[in-house]
């Protein structure tokens, strides 16, 4: 488990999604019901950087949100 | 013709997390209005409005889950809190027929508390600074958004701006629409949230606040206070009230609208304009006399007293009061307090006392509970765009 997805994790909590939900491969939109907005939300809060909204449109797990966070470091 | 029936009511406003509570403010004159605390009001005209207190919040606003709560400005939640509570009042599900279910709200301002500080964000930080949510956070039609998709509601939805009377043609269209067919329900009345210190900026601008006090239809009167918060009617057509065996609140008779020239409005030179809409509106009641008027009240003495001249001219010697000085004027959401207060004065067989009115200015203006049968009750609106609208109401 990386600090990225420990911290993503910890984010989700606080925003409400049931700790026991999280897991690597669960799917943002259709299992944590995180939308569009909501992700843009918790990248803001995460991300090291500025952010291009649209490359956001190819995350689906909470894996690859990790990867694209990641990747920006 | 299609009558339309009053089955639910539900309110989140200051010190009034139900309408049982706003009724006892309301016959006991309290007036909810304190220091606004959500930022620094010191350098406006008055730092005092009607707030949520926080036994309201928590009953109201507190019960919608943060997760959803979050993506909505106050004034959203505050329309769903307060739609919500009339629909479990009027006992309906609105999910058993969401094509033939509605929502009609009246708004003045938007909401802007979730947008303010973004835009500061946008400016200092950059778009990253800007909230996600703010898209769906700020114009006027967000609380009818917000309680369509919340409810999944697919009927007539409208949102109507008319400066103070914006509440009252929301009501007045929802019974349109259901007499029309368009709808069996409309969760239909108003939503304010003014006290964020953009929105209070044009409060202060336009002239229209108090630096003492709100007296409505009192000889001292300079202007008002604001007041937060959510009024909403469940309307529903008669014929559907019956087959489900609900209770009825009360009868929606007439409704009429007119304007004057923008300058002439508030002024004695409305006045005719006014006369004229309340002729309209008990036109279509059928009723010649009413038991009680619930005032405008803009507390400006020329406002107010062309006003009363106005129920004067048409309906002669009749009580007059307004519940306004209790919440503070709620702006575009004031006639749906209005019409919650014409349903419980009905109930109590009260017409209850002019809160913060000591010295009327013409002796319609009641003072003090006026204890007999309130089966009619005519609702004034007006708005500074020149806007009038008269409705009646009538006990089952």
């Amino acid at each position: 488990m990386t600090a990225t997805y420990q911290r993503l994790s910890d984010v989700l909590v606080e925003l409400g999604v049931e700790p026991d939900e999280i897991r690597p491969e669960a799917n943002l939109r259709t299992e944590l019901e995180v939308d569009s907005a909501e992700l843009v939300e918790i990248v803001a809060q995460v991300a090291p950087t500025t952010v291009d909204g649209k490359a956001l449109k190819s995350v689906r797990t909470l894996t690859d949100l990790t990867r694209f966070l990641d990747e920006l470091s | 013709m299609t009558e339309v029936v009053i089955t639910g009511v539900g309110v989140a406003l200051p010190g009034t997390p139900d309408p049982d509570r706003l009724w006892d403010h309301v016959e006991g004159a309290r007036s909810a209005l304190g220091p606004i605390s959500a930022f620094d009001a010191s350098g406006y005209t008055t730092d005092r409005a009607g707030v949520l207190d926080a036994e309201t919040e928590a009953r109201t606003i507190g019960t919608i889950k943060p997760r959803l709560r979050k993506r909505m400005d106050r004034f959203c939640q505050l329309a769903v809190a307060a739609t919500d509570a009339a629909i479990a009042d009027a006992g309906i599900d609105p999910g058993d027929d969401p094509e033939q279910t509605g929502v009609a709200f009246g708004n003045m301002f938007g909401g802007w508390e979730i947008t303010e500080p973004s835009l500061r964000g946008l400016y200092e930080r950059g778009y990253m600074g800007v909230s996600p949510y703010i898209a769906s956070a700020w114009f006027p039609t967000a609380p009818q958004g917000q309680v369509s998709i919340g409810r999944g509601l697919k009927g007539f939805a409208k949102t109507t701006v008319a400066d103070t009377a914006s509440s009252a043609l929301a009501i007045g269209y929802a019974g349109r629409a259901i007499t029309a067919g368009r709808a069996n329900v409309v969760l239909a009345g108003g939503v304010e949230a003014p006290l964020t210190p953009y929105t209070y900026t044009f409060c202060e601008t336009s002239g229209r606040l108090s630096p003492t006090t709100y007296r409505p239809l009192d000889d001292r009167a300079d202007g008002f206070q604001v007041g937060e918060g959510a009024a909403v009617l469940a309307l529903e057509d008669a014929g559907s009230a019956a087959r489900r065996g609900a209770a009825v609140h009360a009868v929606l008779r007439g409704f009429a609208l007119g304007h004057c020239p923008e300058p002439d409005a508030l002024t004695p030179a409305g006045e005719q304009a006014l006369a004229h809409t309340i002729g309209a509106a008990l036109e279509q009641a059928g009723v010649a006399g009413v038991d009680c008027v619930i005032a405008d009240g803009q507390a400006r003495t020329e406002a107010d007293k062309s006003e009363l001249a106005a129920i004067r001219s048409v309906v002669g010697e009749v009580p007059v009061t307004t519940p306004k000085g209790v919440t503070g004027h709620l702006l575009g959401a004031a006639s749906a307090v209005d019409a919650v207060t014409a349903v419980l004065a009905m109930r109590h067989g009260v017409v209850p006392p002019t809160t913060g009115c000591e010295r009327p200015v013409d002796d319609l203006v009641v003072t003090a509970p006026l204890h007999g049968r309130v089966r009619t009750v005519l609702m004034l609106a007006r708005g500074a765009d020149g806007t009038c609208a008269a409705t009646v109401l009538q006990s089952p």
